[in-house]
């Protein structure tokens, strides 16, 4: 009641329309206060405008949400529900419709526009327009004769097969989950939550597509100059070469654009973890007054006041950053109880050669909240999504396939001008291959569902147009497996 | 999966299909210096019992005293930190002389050995190691009177980091 | 860029006294090669690795530790130490090829 009381004397002291207008707000937006509408006989306003919480809609519990079914029509068949419209989750509705044109499907994102991770780098640097990268979940939609809802997943009950949403809930036959990946930031030494939010949203990673990149992207078209600090996680984090892509990226616009700045890539690892050779000659051969790379940067805080990276040896001061911190699985996977307790990145506990979650045929995870140590990618994402539409349809008609290592293919623009790319693309092999004879409940909870050994296949680290070209194409072919 | 294969399995590419028969890569300068040495073969390998036998010394050690942390699950085996406690005064009359760190499945299972002085007035260290597969790792402190601990763990690495 | 042999010792960042034991960090950047990873078709990257890290507190050797290739690249190397005494504090690293580089910091009670 305390609150209630402070309220009231909030709204004696304010006086005018902008008062009731705020009041109005406050009584919409919160639960909290349904208790004391009934004895509420104070009169909020003079102001003949005011038409607040007096002759307001009655209260109701907050949970009504959970007892209203979504608006959608009655499936003709099994009805799978794809939750996440990244690259996993579009690649299996799609996918989902081809292997068995009688399965309703529905995905259920929360975003309202689809913008591409990959190839994301390319826009940053004005290599490719914001067209390029930014679709339309109407016409995957349409275009695959599924369903889109706009809408946020918060729970599930497996029991009654039921998914619930901001818009009612969905019971289904099939769940597959792609809800990707969440930030970790106390594993940089960020706890409190109000520097997390000040360093999220100042400093975003941009590794989770919409308003951060837009953020990102202009704080690089209004760089004037000095230190630009971009970070590296450790861990399995989303998209191994990335923030070296996107640290040659940024440098190539200051090249351009002859900006005094330079980009300050910190390293949680040795060395550059993936591609190299392919990196370190695009970081000394073009960038060499533009780019400073430093590995081994254990990061334990960020000041975003001062604009400072706190490592375990060494403070950076920058003059503007996107920080990359550790990621995780997605916290809905989390709150859903899914969560594979031996996961370092808290990452859910599911069959891998299936991808069901362990002991359920109806839910799937897959995407970059799976816990295997595939590559978080968009590639890896979509060819995953393509074999599990298959295990789902051959489960249907009672066929269990066998397992297949998805393969990643995996481009990275290291010039502007001209576009230049180098290119590696690997499969998996099974996890067995792996395995030592060790009897540890651990190992075996852990290890025999999830490891990955790599079978190396192809590697272009020597940078050329072609493989620019190339990419491109890699792009439009793989959002034609999408869209 | 080849490059090509990645973008033209839809058949959308028959121009990539074409031009690969030319491919035109950027060629290193020749005899450029390379920041290493070459060598034809990978050094010998250390059998376990070799590096163990001359640690134990024909002692049993006890499992008391040491304490090894590490992570149960290592992402990327090339580096895996470890913290290492040894409970001890560190006086001049009671020290730990020596550590050892054995990881039974690396090509060569010492990691390190170590003397220790009383003016080090503590025995707790932390480092980052190479582990080339799942394997069970092993500190043994040695006292200054010949007594000798032992802690073992067991991690379990997706990437190894010796291949 | 990171050159080999660019190191750094750390003393805590908090103020300490006189017995309190402190933790110093120390870091070294080097590729520590352990000879087994492949370069191209051409051979395998030889061995080239920290094999020797000594630590003085004034003039005593208080650690002095043999290495195998075992150690990751950039070896860190964090230790306890009490600090009993005013004194330099010195940080020897020497690798295969035969090179020693030294950092020293003062420990001041």
């Amino acid at each position: 009641m305390k609150e209630n009381i402070s309220r009231r004397d909030f709204l004696r002291r304010s006086k005018g329309a902008v008062a009731g207008v705020a009041a109005a707000g406050m009584m919409g937006g919160s639960g909290q206060i349904s208790q004391g509408a009934e004895s509420y006989r104070g009169t909020p306003s003079q102001d003949p405008t005011y038409h607040g919480a007096q002759r307001g809609p009655a209260m109701r519990p907050a949970s009504f949400v959970i007892h209203k079914k979504a608006e959608l029509s009655e499936p003709k068949g099994p009805r799978a529900v794809v939750v996440g419209g990244g690259w996993g989750g579009l690649t299996m509705a799609k996918h989902l419709k081809l292997q068995s044109p009688e399965m309703d499907v529905v995905l259920v994102e929360t975003h309202s526009v689809f913008i591409s991770c990959p190839i994301s780098n390319l826009w940053l640097a004005g290599l490719v327009d914001q067209g390029f990268i930014t679709h339309s979940f109407l016409d995957a939609a349409a275009n695959n004769n599924y369903t889109f809802l706009n809408a946020t997943v918060f729970d599930a009950d497996r029991d009654k097969r039921r998914v619930y949403t901001d818009r009612g809930y969905i019971d289904y036959d099939y769940l597959v989950l792609a809800p990707g990946i969440d930030y970790d930031y106390d594993a940089i030494g960020v706890h409190d939550l109000e520097q997390q939010q000040a360093l999220m949203s100042r400093y975003p990673a941009a590794f989770k597509p919409g308003s951060e990149h837009l953020t990102l992207k202009a704080k690089i078209d209004n760089f004037e100059g000095g230190l630009f600090a971009l970070t590296v996680p450790s861990g399995n984090y989303r998209c191994l070469p990335a923030p070296y892509e996107r640290a040659c990226m940024i440098a190539s616009v200051f090249k351009k654009n002859k900006i005094k700045g330079k980009v300050l890539l910190l390293d949680h690892n040795p060395t550059i973890k993936i591609k190299r050779e392919g990196f370190e000659a695009a970081f000394h051969e073009l960038y060499k007054d533009y780019l400073e790379y430093y590995p081994s940067v254990s990061i334990v805080g960020v000041d975003v006041e001062k604009k400072t990276v706190i490592g375990e040896f060494d403070d950076y001061t920058f003059d503007d950053a996107a920080i990359y911190p550790r990621i995780r699985g997605a916290k809905l996977i989390e709150s859903l109880g899914l969560v594979n307790k031996y996961s370092p990145q808290k990452e859910a506990w599911i069959d891998q050669f299936h991808s069901n979650v362990v002991g359920d045929d109806r839910v799937y995870v897959i995407g970059d909240s799976r816990p295997t140590g595939f590559s978080k990618s968009g590639s890896t994402a979509q060819e995953e999504a393509k074999f599990v539409a298959r295990v789902i349809a051959g489960r249907m008609k009672g066929q269990e396939l066998k397992w297949e290592t998805p393969y990643t293919s995996c481009f990275s623009m290291v010039n502007s001008d001209p576009m230049e790319a180098i290119y590696l693309g690997f499969k998996y092999l099974p996890p067995q291959a792996g395995i030592t004879p060790m009897a540890m409940e651990r190992v075996v909870a852990f290890w025999t569902h999830t490891g990955a050994a790599f079978a190396w296949r192809d590697r272009k680290m020597n940078r050329s147009e072609e493989m620019g070209e190339a990419m491109l194409e890699w792009a439009r072919v793989h959002y034609n497996e999408m869209f | 999966m080849i490059w090509r294969e990645a973008i033209t399995r839809r058949g959308l590419l028959g121009k990539w299909i074409a031009l690969s028969a030319v491919l035109l890569f950027r060629r290193r300068v020749e005899g450029e210096e390379l920041p290493f040495e070459l060598a034809s073969e990978v050094p010998e390998g250390r059998t376990l019992q070799e590096r163990l036998t001359p640690i134990l010394a024909g002692r049993t050690p006890r499992h008391e005293r040491v304490t090894l942390t590490m992570p149960p699950l290592a992402e990327d085996g090339g580096t895996v930190p470890l913290q290492l406690d040894v409970e001890s005064p560190m006086t001049d009359l009671d020290y730990v002389q020596k550590l050892y760190l054995i990881a039974d499945q690396n090509p060569d299972p010492l990691v390190f050995s170590a003397s220790l002085h009383p003016g080090a007035g503590s025995a707790r260290w932390k480092l980052n190691i190479r582990l080339a597969d799942s394997t069970r790792i092993r500190a043994f402190a040695e006292m200054n009177n010949g007594d000798l601990f032992v802690n073992e763990v067991e991690v379990a690495v997706l990437v190894g980091g010796c291949g | 860029m990171l050159k080999i042999g660019r190191r750094a010792v750390r003393l805590p960042r908090h103020e300490y006294g006189k017995d309190d034991v402190i933790e110093v960090k120390t870091r070294i950047i080097h590729p520590n090669h352990n000879g087994r990873h492949k370069y191209e078709d051409k051979g395998y990257i030889a061995q080239h690795f920290i094999h020797l890290i000594e630590v003085y507190y004034g003039d005593q050797l208080i650690i002095s530790m043999d290495a195998s290739a075992g150690i990751s690249q950039n070896p860190y190397f964090t230790f306890a130490l009490k600090a009993t005494h005013s004194a330099p504090l010195r940080v020897v690293w020497k690798d295969t090829h035969g090179e020693e580089y030294t950092e020293t910091v003062d420990i001041r009670v």
